[in-house]
This record gives structure tokens, C-alpha cells and sequence, in this order.
């Protein structure tokens, strides 16, 4: 059984205001200066799609174009010159280019870039060290570039120094109407008998397009009654905290396939689905049935024969792991961090 | 002597991400004792991290085991593989996977 390669999650909807919006803060008709834009929001309110859509857009304006799609990641797994190195490969178009250390990598972005109108997005920016350590100030780009840096916390584009910053908003209601309706009517319109129901879910779940997609995912092929019992559970979320709107779908779920997704948001994010597969197959949680059945509800997406998870999904799933016992690692199913696996297993030893 | 203070019986999988830069603490050595405590653990998968100790016992339930850098030359004798699907030890130090004959 063979897996779709989904669509971005959001799909495009919102998306075209939002990309001439953020076109106008950028100012591209001015070739005089470097401009840096910031983008960030909440998880899951849709900032890589926006940022996907806007360089899709623009890119052809510009000689040097450069999407780093996860900075903070990037870091983590490779480190600074890794990113530096990723920098200068897609700017300069140079597949084979080579960066022995880190003070290489600040030498050549100072020097190799200046004379390229260039066009770099740094997605999922976490820290504002990441900026400092990539070493590229905007004197380093050629005149008319434009940066473009992501982050869920715009604390992070003030202490950079951003020129303009641009703050995601929720989808309005027509926009959130139509997301909905394509994941849970897999339709434009709101299916007949259902207008009452859909308008009550809408007002509850905000314009969270995260939000929108997996629960309408859920709401798919149900029954009014099954419709209800989600609306009670909205209603009793007064804080609208997304990670509760979230929750809904993963309880829907029958065993196994809450295991497929605690397994995959603990460890198997951005990891080969046929290795992913097999290990799933063998802690028999049946795979060959759920991965389709999470694909479905928007829980995770296969791209490019890779199985992704949204982090503010992946958060959800730890989150679940962690839940009875938050700060005792372990009474947990599953442990994925260092910290953690040095914590059970010192305090499991008394001399 | 080592004793069990704390049970870890819930514990079904363990899997480290073999990708993530390990910070200094996490260097530190581990005794090996503890994952004898880990009486469901069903799939380990361990990675940059320095064992001492012994290891007497591993849970029978295990049926994926990768351990980078097995620092011990055999498994534990009382290991029971009858759920191991997978056994991967890259860089390990096994001289023998059991000491005397296993019935398999």
C-alpha cells in the first residue's frame, strides 16, 4: 500500500493577501539598500507556508536565492558551518563548493557575496545566535538582496535588528470556512446539513489553520452525532489552547494508530518511511493501516519518501508521553532525550 | 552493591537520535546495571553515549536492539531473544554473542 505525497499543509488558502502583504514590507522595487524582514507567529498558524509561497513568488527577481528550510534544526544536527555551508551552496549555485571550518565559512560569505542581489530565507530560526554564528550581516549581500528570517518569537527579530516585521495573523472567517471545508467535506462548500455545525466549529477552533485542517481531517465521513461529541469537547476548552483542539484528533484514533504517532512524534520525524515502517511493523502497531489513516487526518505527511510531523503536532505527542507524570522520565513509554536517559538511569542506581 | 530504587516497568522504547550533537553531560559514563530494570523495554536503539558496569540482564520482550559502541563482550547469558527481530552493534566489543550454547 503506497502512501501520497500530500499537499503543503495549509494548502494555498490565505496565502495570496498575505504574500502581497509581506511584498509590500519588503519593498522590492528599491535596489539602493539590504532589507531584512522578520515573519513569526504561532505554531502551526502557517509561517514556512507563507514563506514557501513568498519565495515562489519573488525568487525569479533576484540572482542569488537561498531557502534554509530549518535553521534551527540545521544547528542542532550539523552545526554553524554546516548552515554557512548551505548558505553559500544555493546562493552561489555552487553544488561542490567545500568549507573546512567556521572561520572559512565567515571569510567567503563576507567576500563572495557582495556583488549578488541575493535572496535568503532562514526558516525556523530559535535562537538569535543562529543569526550571530551564520556570520552574514546584511553589508555582506549585494545592494537590492532581501533577508528574510522566520521565527516563532519576535524577540528574536528585535534583538537582531529586523527592518520591518511582519506578525502572521489567523485566518479570517472566509478563508478558515473554505480550509475547513476542503478537509472535511472534501469540497468548497459546507455539505448540506452540516452549516450549523461547521459555523459552531469555526467559532470554537479560531483561524488556526493547523488547527482547521486536522480537526476537519477528523470530521471527514462522520456522522452529526460524532460531529456533536467534538463540539462538546471544544466547548469545554475555554483557554482555546490549540494543543486542546489538537488533542480531539489524536483521541479519535484507535490504539494502534496513537502509537504510530506517539512513536513517530518521539522518534521517527523526518526519518526514511520504509525504515520507519518496518520498526513500527515489528512493535506490531500495524502500519500498513494506520500511516494511511494518519496521512488522512493531517497528522503527519510523507514527502519524498520521508515521514514528517508538524512541531507543534510532535509537541502534542510528547506532551501525551509526558502527561502523567511530567517530571518523572521513568514512568514514561518512550524516551527520546539524552537528559532524559541520563536522568532514569542514574536515579535507578543508589550505591 | 546495586539495588533497584525505582522501577521502570512502563518503559516499552527507547530510541536517541543519532543526529543531535550530545552536550557535554551527556558524555558522562552510565551504568549499565539500569537497563536491567527495564523489564518491558521492547526497542533500543542507543546512540554517543559510555556504558560501565555489567549488564546481567535485558529485557526478553526486546525485539530491536542497535547499540552503537557495545561496550561489553557477550550479551547477558540470561537474555532471552525470543522477541529480537533485529540485532544491530556497530563498533561494539563482542567477542561472542553468548557465553555457552543458546537454544534459539
Amino acid at each position: 500500500m503506497g502512501i501520497k505525497t500530500s499537499t503543503l499543509p495549509g494548502d494555498k488558502v490565505g496565502m495570496h493577501s498575505r504574500v502581497e502583504e509581506l511584498e509590500n514590507l519588503l519593498n522590492l522595487d528599491s535596489d539602493d539598500d539590504v532589507r531584512v524582514v522578520g515573519i513569526y507567529g504561532m505554531g502551526g498558524i502557517g509561517k514556512t507556508t507563507l514563506a514557501n509561497a513568498l519565495y515562489d513568488s519573488i525568487s525569479n527577481l533576484f540572482a542569488g536565492r537561498c531557502f534554509i528550510d530549518d535553521v534551527n534544526k540545521s544547528y542542532k544536527v550539523d552545526g554553524p558551518t554546516e548552515v554557512q555551508k548551505q548558505l553559500l551552496r544555493q546562493t552561489l549555485n555552487e553544488e561542490n563548493l567545500q568549507i573546512w571550518n567556521h572561520p572559512m565559512g565567515s571569510n567567503l560569505i563576507q567576500t563572495r557575496l557582495c556583488q549578488i542581489k541575493s535572496l535568503v530565507v532562514l526558516d525556523n530560526v530559535d535562537k538569535v545566535e543562529q543569526l550571530g554564528k551564520l556570520a552574514m550581516t546584511r553589508e555582506c549581500l549585494g545592494r537590492g538582496s532581501r533577508i528574510i528570517v522566520v521565527s516563532r518569537y519576535d524577540r528574536i527579530l528585535k534583538e537582531h535588528g529586523v527592518d520591518e516585521v511582519y506578525k502572521v495573523q489567523p485566518l479570517d472567517y472566509f478563508d478558515a470556512l473554505q480550509l475547513f471545508c476542503r478537509k472535511a467535506f472534501k469540497s468548497d462548500d459546507i455539505m448540506s446539513g452540516y452549516e450549523g455545525l461547521t459555523d459552531d466549529v469555526l467559532r470554537y477552533v479560531g483561524g488556526h489553520p493547523l488547527a482547521i485542517e486536522v480537526l476537519g481531517s477528523s470530521l471527514y465521513g462522520r456522522e452529526v452525532s460524532e460531529w456533536r461529541s467534538a463540539l462538546e469537547r471544544l466547548k469545554k476548552n475555554p483557554r482555546k489552547d490549540i494543543m486542546d483542539v489538537l488533542r480531539i484528533s489524536f483521541d479519535g484514533l484507535d490504539d494502534s494508530e496513537k502509537d504510530i504517532f506517539l512513536d513517530i512524534a518521539c522518534f521517527f520525524d523526518r526519518k526514511k518511511e520504509a525504515w520507519v515502517k518496518k520498526i513500527l511493523n515489528f512493535r506490531e502497531f500495524y502500519p500498513g493501516i494506520g500511516l494511511p489513516v494518519l496521512i488522512g487526518k493531517s497528522l503527519i505527511t510523507c514527502e519524498y519518501g520521508f515521514i514528517c510531523m508538524h512541531d507543534l503536532l510532535k509537541e502534542l505527542g510528547k506532551s501525551i508521553v509526558r502527561e502523567k507524570s511530567p517530571k518523572e522520565p521513568r514512568k514514561w513509554s518512550r524516551l527520546w532525550d539524552y537528559k532524559d536517559v541520563h536522568n532514569v538511569i542514574s536515579k535507578s542506581m543508589v550505591k | 552493591m546495586f539495588a533497584t530504587t525505582q522501577a521502570t516497568e512502563n518503559l516499552e522504547a527507547i530510541v536517541l537520535d543519532r543526529d543531535i550533537m550530545v552536550e557535554m553531560e551527556a558524555m558522562a559514563t552510565l551504568r549499565a546495571e539500569a537497563l536491567a530494570q527495564m523489564s518491558g523495554l521492547k526497542l533500543l536503539m542507543l546512540w554517543n553515549l559510555n556504558f560501565s558496569g555489567s549488564l546481567d540482564f535485558l529485557s526478553s520482550e526486546l525485539g530491536y536492539l542497535h547499540w552503537d559502541k557495545y561496550p561489553f563482550t557477550c550479551l547477558p547469558s540470561s537474555f532471552q531473544p525470543d522477541n529480537l527481530v533485529e540485532l544491530i552493534l556497530p563498533h561494539s566489543n563482542i567477542t561472542q554473542l553468548w557465553k555457552g550454547t543458546k537454544v534459539l
